[in-house]
């Protein structure tokens, strides 16, 4: 499987990638050597004689050390599992974070990091030690200073840096480290069994030198109890090859075997050592017990028994080999910790956890940066000095237990997903283990022997916070929501501060309280003295032990409360935590929900948007027959009715679906307001012939009036602002019961920066509503009461649009209302300053010296009438009251200075102006132009008026273009009345007899051969010729190859092959010649919705016309177009 | 027999074709182009593929047929397929629904066919 020189990627044995990659290097023997020289530093040498034969002595260390190797089998069985899952370089950090979180797998990185930092430093700074047993002061020079008790010179801070520099150098060349890592490792297993076997064959007392085989004065299972609880101390370092799965040259599966053979190595390595300590005692002791109490008093090598036994068994030589043997551990020690501790790291910065310039590699495939930066931060330590370094190298064993839990914890889970039951108990009995071992070093005494040192709980608890102020970094630059998701690793940190801090401050405490107590039995014994009081030593010696068991009682009171305090400060934070994680699932859940509710309002909009298409194609169907069918006259009254409510029914149908997909379209953010030019005139004009005609049918009175002077064109979405004033003059009308009035007022307020602001003022005299009400008018189906919507009917989404159209608008709508007494809706808009203005004419300059007469009861009405003829530079005389009109006409028509033209309210007292046009009529020959205003239907004024000799009729409100249009063609009439052989001009108008479209032609895009030709046929049924394009592409060509002027319109079908309507459009605006951007191009497509005709006006299309196309929309449309563009007009009239 | 007829007939909306058509005359014109135009051959054909562009482009350009005939039944039909094929929506329907669909359109194009031979016949 394995490739020597392959380069593997973090992902595991399969990604072979190029440089920036870890590369395959280590052999079976390499990985050996990593495992077991990590195991076995320059502890082993020492920590038989101070730690190991004291708690349990030679037989109880041997039994311990077996057993805590069998332990540590069991994590590495676990180990061995999760490097067959996840062959890459962050070993228990890639295990915590694939199983159980980013979270925990940040904690077990951060702890396992310190681990490998520290035995890194331990046995950096290990080095002078042994140099001072073996060459005695020789680095001992230089500028010296104290700090914790330890002696520290400049000449010994030299050379452990230079050991952490030179082997992080050799760690730069990959197979310069395997090799002196293996070469170490054999130096020191082959050492120690020389060693080993040299002290023992020299030995003289046989065996009772062992003796007694247990520490005297313990219960044996305690003392090996205790050696067991130091095994993950004794063999850390066996798992960081772990850290190097990606950089096996061979398959993952021989992990297993590899820290078999390195714990029982490791095992049998402690115990040799062991062993050897006590078979040469000095001969000063009668045994072991004796030598190792009095070890602190020891001088040169006999403070060291592993090394006193085998120089005295085996001669001085013996003692240098030794010597080379734990310069061997020390080796292995700083190469396989920063291998594993650098592989560490880069998997962490891979992972966005530390600085991205620390996941770089080499050329030659070494993590180099991590490699710097641990160097960079572990030459500082040796100037701590050994004894405050070993506060943090204790921290270790906590560190791995916490790395041990976690990759047993992330076994127990993977197994249980694989169901794979053997690595499911295998897992469980590690997170045993490994909990009792972190409970073993942190709770204090907890078994015989005092586990951390005081300053080692304060580290850990610094480190705890250093470690939350890191996450705290990393949470902050999480953009990719990885971390935050438990708070289980919270509460840990926290408790761990916590705890560890208090824990400290007892030790310290406790330590101070200790050292007061001879001082304070001194001061005593002292003043008893004085006093002549006989102090014997025993006495003395009583209160001493009095003293100590008072302190012992305050220490067990101490425990009790910080036990108890403890616990009850667990209790909250986990109260605490329960609530933030609850706080933090709702906070999920909501954001779960929206973003659902997001997706289900999308699917809303985009079904709604759908199915409209279908749903109004049966509508219209149903409306168009009932129309058919009320066409019969032999209808029964009955049926009759009944097809009646059928329509009535389709419309409200029709309305309600058109509701709900404005609503859905606002709600979604696709509805698009337009920013378009229109005509004031024409907009007016369509609300008041629809209002009107509800105001009719329910015989209400109907008034629309401008206040002041208003634009003729405007910049802004008609048709949206068209439905926000319908809809509440259409309300007006529904709640105002006859006889009652409507009245429509329009008022430009302001004009800045090009924006106009205008007032639109709805007044009614209805059933008018609460004050309690108004606020909730603009919501979605809200009525007053449940009986208003029986009574009056609607969607209950009417205002509701309108509120947000005219909210959409950047306006605002104001109400006032009173019950009983009526509403005023006041809506505001801005629109925008157009630059379009009424067309000049051949009047133009006729219009000053034309003799007008306005004659309106109202007067606002008259008022207006007279601002918009200055605006046309006519300066009419005006009169409220039509009798004293009429007689000043005929008194100008008598004087031989008649009247050019009459404008004339319809509806005033005394005379309409319709009977005053017909009192006219009865003196001037038919000479003066008339044209009546009214703010009714046409179709109630217009044949009694034209009987009478009426000219014009024009519905309020009066505009400029309208009425400027009007005069002209009035105007135009007299002169033609006058001049019985003037030209034929009466037939240019389009008009209700025709489309004036005959002799046009027409370009034809359209794919379908026969869509195609019956748009063709029903174009020749209004004298139109046609060409046929079959699809946007020859469109374009057809266009660009035709002379300038040749079509007068384009019809383009959107969905077409080679090229669709949309770009074929868009292409012929682009062209250079003066008809590409004229030519009128209406877009033909079965989808009619807001976004296919933005799209076609975006295309640069003039206007849209829905599949199947009926003729008299298409000829209305063509004309509209076509007879806008003056230019065309002439064109026609030429042909 | 006249076009209101074979309209009732075959169950095709005449009020609408005349609504797009005006005459009968011109109806007649496109019906009788239906018969010979290839738009259900070409539908069968991409039916067997059911390749989604050319199952889209045929039955988009035999809805727009039919819809100016005012064939709505047939035209509704087809439109579903249309919009089953639409670029950018998803599917609907299994592919042998589809398929049920397709055998539906040409039973119902059939009857459609067979009443437009029979109003040939009549007026010749």
């Amino acid at each position: 499987m394995g490739n020597n020189n392959g380069a593997v990627s973090n992902n595991g044995p399969e990604g072979i990638n190029g440089a920036g990659s870890l590369q395959r290097y280590l052999s079976p023997l390499g990985v050996w050597a990593l495992a077991f020289g990590c195991s076995v530093g320059w502890g082993a040498f020492v920590m038989p004689g101070t730690t190991f034969l004291p708690i349990a002595g030679p037989v109880g260390t041997t039994i311990g050390l077996v057993i805590g190797g069998v332990i540590m089998l069991i994590i590495g069985v676990n180990y061995h599992y999760m490097i067959n899952q996840y062959p890459d370089a962050g070993g228990a950090y890639t295990y915590t974070k694939k199983a159980l979180g980013y979270d925990h797998g940040f904690l077990c990185a951060w702890f396992l990091m310190l681990v490998y930092v520290a035995i890194l430093w331990a046995n950096a700074t290990a080095l002078p030690l042994i140099m001072r047993n073996l060459l005695g002061s020789a680095f001992q020079f230089g500028p010296d200073y104290e700090l914790a008790g330890f002696h520290i010179y400049m000449g010994e801070v030299a050379l452990a840096i230079t050991s952490i520099v030179l082997f992080g150098l050799v760690c730069l060349r990959n197979n310069l480290a395997k090799w002196v890592q293996i070469v170490m490792a054999l130096v020191l297993l082959g050492g120690i069994i020389v060693c080993f076997a040299g002290t023992w064959a020299g030995h003289q007392g046989g065996m009772s030198t062992l003796k007694p085989s247990y520490a005297p004065g313990t219960v044996p299972a305690g003392g090996i109890m205790n050696i067991i609880f130091l095994a993950p101390w004794a063999f850390v370092g066996f798992e960081s090859i772990s850290h190097s799965a990606s950089e096996f040259s061979f398959s993952h599966k021989k992990s297993g075997l590899i820290m078999i053979i390195a714990v029982i190595a490791a095992s049998a390595a402690y115990i040799m050592l062991s062993l050897n300590a006590v078979a040469m005692l000095p001969p000063e002791y009668g045994s072991w017990p004796e030598y190792l109490a009095d070890l602190g008093n020891a001088e040169g090598i006999k403070a060291l028994p592993t090394f006193y036994a085998t120089e005295t068994a085996m001669g001085s030589s013996g003692a240098v080999l030794l010597g080379i043997t734990a310069m061997g551990g020390i080796i292995t020690g700083l190469i396989g910790n920063y291998i594993a501790a650098s592989r560490l790291i880069w998997s962490m910065a891979e992972d966005g956890l530390f600085p991205r310039k620390l996941a770089d590699i080499s050329r030659n495939s070494i993590p180099r940066n991590a490699i710097f930066s641990i160097m960079l931060v572990s030459v500082i330590i040796p100037f701590f000095g050994r004894t405050a370094t070993s506060w943090i190298i204790d921290v270790t064993t906590v560190g791995a237990a916490i790395a041990y839990a976690y990759t047993s914890a992330a076994t127990f889970k993977t197994a249980k997903q694989n169901g794979d039951k053997k690595a499911i108990y295998f897992g469980a009995a590690g997170i045993a283990v490994s909990a009792l071992i972190i409970l073993y070093f942190l709770v204090p005494n907890m078994l015989e022997v005092s586990t951390l040192s005081t300053e080692s709980y304060l580290i850990l608890a610094a480190w705890s916070i250093v470690g939350f102020a890191v996450f705290r970094s990393i949470f902050k630059r999480d953009t990719e929501r990885r971390f935050g998701r438990s708070t289980i690793v919270w509460m840990v940190l926290l408790g761990l501060v916590y705890f560890t801090s208090t824990i400290w401050t007892r030790q310290s405490t406790q330590r101070a309280a200790g050292k007061a107590i001879e001082p304070i039995h001194e001061h005593y014994v002292n003043i008893l003295k004085e006093e002549g009081v006989d102090v014997t030593t025993s006495a003395s010696k009583n209160s001493m032990e009095y003293l100590h068991g008072i302190l012992d009682d305050v220490s067990d009171s101490m425990t009790t409360n910080l036990l108890v305090q403890t616990g009850l400060i667990i209790i909250a934070l986990a109260i605490i935590f329960s609530i933030y994680s609850i706080m933090q699932r709702r906070e999920k859940q909501i954001e779960v929900e929206k973003a659902l509710a997001e997706e289900v309002s999308r699917a809303k909009t985009s079904f709604l948007s759908n199915m409209s298409h279908e749903i109004r194609t049966p509508m219209n169907a149903i409306i168009g027959l009932d129309n058919i069918a009320l066409r019969d006259q032999n209808l029964s009254p009955h049926t009759r009715d009944q097809l009646e409510k059928i329509g009535s029914s389709a419309r409200h149908l029709l309305g309600l679906i058109n509701d709900i997909l404005d609503m859905s379209r606002i709600e979604s953010g696709r509805m698009v307001l337009k920013n378009e030019d229109f005509a004031m005139r024409g907009f007016l004009d369509q609300i008041n012939v629809i209002i009107n005609g509800q105001c009719v049918d329910k015989g209400l009175e109907f008034e629309c009036g401008i206040i002041g002077s208003i634009d003729d064109y405007y910049v802004g979405d008609d048709m949206k602002l068209k439905q926000v004033l319908i809809n509440i003059l259409g309300n007006s009308v529904k709640f105002t019961p006859a006889p009652g009035k409507v009245s429509f007022l329009v008022q430009q307020t302001g004009r800045t920066d090009g924006r106009c602001t205008l007032r639109f003022t709805m007044r009614d005299t209805g059933i008018g509503m609460d004050k309690e009400y108004i606020p909730k008018i603009f919501e979605a189906f809200s009525q007053e009461d449940a009986t208003t919507t029986n009574k009056y009917g609607g969607s209950g989404l009417g205002m509701a649009i309108t509120g947000n159209l005219v909210e959409m608008m950047g306006g605002r709508i104001d109400v006032e209302s009173e019950k009983g007494v009526g509403s005023t809706f006041t809506v505001s808009v801005s629109l925008g300053e157009s630059e379009m203005k009424s067309h000049d004419t051949q009047l133009d300059g006729m219009l000053p010296m034309l003799r007008v007469a306005v004659v309106d009861d109202d007067e606002v009405a008259c008022e207006h009438a007279q601002l918009v003829l200055d605006e046309l530079g006519i300066h009419p005389d005006v009169f409220s009251r039509s009798p004293e009109a009429y007689s000043w006409i005929h008194k100008r028509w008598e004087a031989g200075e008649a009247y050019d033209l009459i404008i004339s309210d319809y509806r005033m007292p005394v005379m309409d102006g319709v009977t005053l046009t017909e009192e006219i009529r009865r003196f001037d020959e038919g000479r003066t132009g008339v044209i009546i205003l009214t703010g009714y239907d046409f179709d109630d004024v217009a044949e009694r008026a034209h009987r009478e000799g009426v000219d014009g009729i024009l519905t309020k409100p009066l505009f400029a273009d309208t009425l400027l249009h009007e005069i002209q063609t009035v105007m135009k009439s007299r002169i033609e009345t006058a001049e019985p052989d003037g030209a034929d001009a009466a037939g240019a108008d389009s008009g209700d007899e025709g489309y004036g479209l005959e002799g046009i032609r027409v370009l034809v895009a359209e794919d379908v051969e026969i869509n195609a030709e019956i748009l063709m046929d029903l174009l020749e049924i209004e004298e139109i010729e046609s060409e046929r394009a079959a699809n946007g592409e020859i469109a374009a060509d057809m266009f660009a190859d035709s002379e300038e002027g040749y079509y007068d319109a384009v019809l383009m079908d959107i969905r077409m092959p080679v090229m669709d309507g949309l770009t074929s459009a868009a292409a012929i605006r682009a062209m250079e010649r003066a008809d590409a951007k004229t030519v009128p191009i209406i877009a033909l497509t079965a989808n009619a919705f807001d976004e296919d005709v933005q799209n076609s006006l975006d295309a640069g299309m003039n206007a849209h016309l829905s599949k199947p196309v009926e003729p008299d929309k298409l000829y209305k449309t063509l004309s509209e177009l076509i007879h806008a563009d003056g230019k065309r007009k002439t064109n026609q009239r030429d042909t | 027999m006249t076009v209101e007829d074979l309209y009732a007939q075959i169950d095709g909306n005449y009020a609408h074709a005349v609504q797009i058509m005006k005459k009968d005359k011109m109806i007649s014109k496109y019906l009788l182009k239906l018969k010979n135009s290839g738009l259900i051959e070409n539908l069968q054909a991409a039916g067997e593929s059911l390749d989604p562009v050319a199952m889209f482009e045929s039955a988009h350009a035999m809805k727009g047929v039919t819809a100016n005939l005012g064939l709505d039944t047939l035209s509704d039909k087809v439109s579903a397929l249309t919009e089953e094929f639409r670029q950018g929506s998803s599917r609907k329907y299994s592919d042998d629904e589809v398929k049920a669909m397709l055998e539906d359109i040409c039973a119902l194009y059939q009857k459609t066919a067979d009443g437009i031979s029979e109003y040939e016949q009549s007026i010749q």
